[in-house]
């Protein structure tokens, strides 16, 4: 399976802020969450897949091409929801429908209804008039019914209530079900990550702090609650973070690195995520 | 591109409705006094900075990234913008005359129709061929000040001609330099366009 994107030491500079150099790779078939708080650089990085951005170093391939370069026709094949979604305020679903028809060379009209009626969308309702839930639904049903191979979704899930949540993420599995079918997704509510993701990169600071597969970090790092004496006694650099409060301490420690018979407890996506960027403050 | 128009059509039927208001009253006034010009270019004044209104639409409601998004090159984009402008100026030229020509009867000669529509579409290509690279590059929020200047400017020719001109003046008059007008307006409605696509082109979202 070929890699879905391929990223080498790409950069951004904006004032007061840096991307980079990002390196990150997003094989074929995978869901990648790209975890990082609100002015991480995810957006950043997804604009630069795009081609909505021209990096300062490094490259970017988005399917084999250069997002800059192949223009808008690599852009058929992926599936992007923007944070805001973008659709014209005054539009329904019919109406999107019609439009999207006159831009995606392969347009499914039946798969877009079919959507739009599964995920219950009010027909008749302008865009403008829609729930944050609704719009969001709407952005995924364009972005999969026009034949895309990788989806885009910037903070697609934020906002969203845990029933229209699960709905999405139902529809992410169901879209990753054929093998070359890949989905980037950014977000900072790190638990929908966990239920979906195969591989799970942090940017902090517009640095990637991890890019790994969720299996291997939940299986590489734990947890330790023990007192502060205990901790002390463990390598430092089996210490990923520590916190030290009134009752003991609480530390993500590398399994591998923590002594044998000391229980080390599992450690949540969000966990480590947090802990991570404690760490660097 | 059908998509893009599509869409702008849309926009343009929901949020634009109190322009065609403005274009029929004043048609319809221009109708009952077709010796006034003023009534007759005011349509078309506003009507050229349509295509601007929808694109503040487009920045307002996030559809300029998401285009950039889409499978629509840039070159698209502008074009569309630009094409649904020669369209409107079409629309409100055909319209504009046709009440001039009614309501004037046999005192509308067929030269002063042709003067009348070279004025028509000079005024409204002027505007967005100035206002609409400005725009597209910098947003509606820096292209502001350029946008007021137009309006002001737009206002105080309208006022100008107001004062002077009439269909009986413009009679008297070849049509030769207002055809030479109108064909100058259009030559840089097209330089507008391509520098519209060079600049957005290197617009970053």
């Amino acid at each position: 399976m070929n890699n879905a994107i391929e990223i080498k030491g790409l950069t951004k500079t904006y004032p007061g802020f840096q991307l980079g150099p990002v390196d990150l790779t997003l094989p074929g078939g995978c869901i990648m969450g790209l975890v990082g708080e609100n002015g991480a650089g995810k957006s950043t990085t997804i604009k630069l897949l795009l081609g909505m951005l021209r990096p300062d170093g490094g490259n970017a391939l988005v399917l084999g091409q250069d997002p800059l370069r192949s223009g808008a026709p690599v852009r058929e094949d992926l599936g992007v929801v923007l944070d805001e979604v973008g659709l014209p305020t005054c539009v329904t679903v019919r109406q999107t429908g019609k439009i999207m028809a006159g831009i995606f060379r392969h347009w499914e009209q039946e798969t877009y209804d079919a959507l739009a009626r599964r995920l219950a969308i009010p027909a008749d309702k302008p865009f403008g008039d829609m729930s944050r839930g609704n719009k969001m639904k709407m952005g995924i049903a364009v972005a999969l019914s026009h034949g895309a191979r990788l989806l885009l979704l910037d903070e697609a899930t934020s906002g969203l209530d845990p029933v229209v949540r699960d709905d999405v993420t139902d529809l992410l599995l169901d879209f990753t079900r054929q093998e070359d079918h890949t989905v980037l997704l950014s977000s900072h509510i790190v638990s929908d990550m966990e239920k979906i993701c195969d591989y799970i990169a942090f940017l902090h600071k517009g640095k990637l702090m991890l890019n790994e597969e969720k299996d291997r970090l939940l299986d590489e790092y734990g947890i330790l609650r023990c007192t502060a004496e205990e901790l002390d006694a463990i390598a430092p650099e089996a210490v990923l973070h520590r916190k030290d409060g009134h009752w003991g301490a609480e530390a993500i420690v590398r399994r591998e690195a923590v002594p044998a018979g000391v229980p080390v407890g599992p450690v949540s996506i969000e966990e480590l995520f947090i802990h991570m960027v404690k760490e660097d403050r | 591109m059908k998509g893009l128009l599509l869409k702008d059509l849309y926009q343009l039927w929901k949020y634009c409705r109190t322009f065609l208001l403005i274009v029929v009253v004043f048609l319809g006034v221009s109708f009952v006094s077709p010796e006034n010009l003023f009534f007759s270019l005011y349509p078309a004044m506003i009507c050229g900075v349509l295509p601007m209104t929808l694109l503040s639409y487009d920045e307002r409601t996030g559809w300029n990234q998401y285009s950039a998004a889409l499978p629509c090159s840039r070159v698209q984009i502008v074009s569309a913008k630009y094409l649904l402008g020669l369209m409107i100026e079409v629309v409100v030229l055909a319209v504009s005359l046709t009440a001039t020509a009614v309501a004037s009867g046999s005192s509308g000669a067929a030269g002063s129709l042709l003067t009348l529509g070279a004025i028509l579409w000079f005024v409204g290509l002027v505007t967005p061929s100035i206002l609409m690279p400005v725009v597209l590059w910098l947003g509606t929020e820096k292209g502001r000040i350029v946008y007021m200047f137009m309006i002001a400017l737009i206002a105080g020719a309208g006022a100008a001609v107001m004062r002077t001109k009439t269909l009986e003046s413009i009679q008297s008059v070849s049509s030769v330099p207002f055809a030479a007008m109108a064909l100058g307006a259009t030559v840089v409605y097209g330089l507008s366009w391509l520098l519209s696509i060079r600049l957005y082109q290197k617009k970053e979202f």
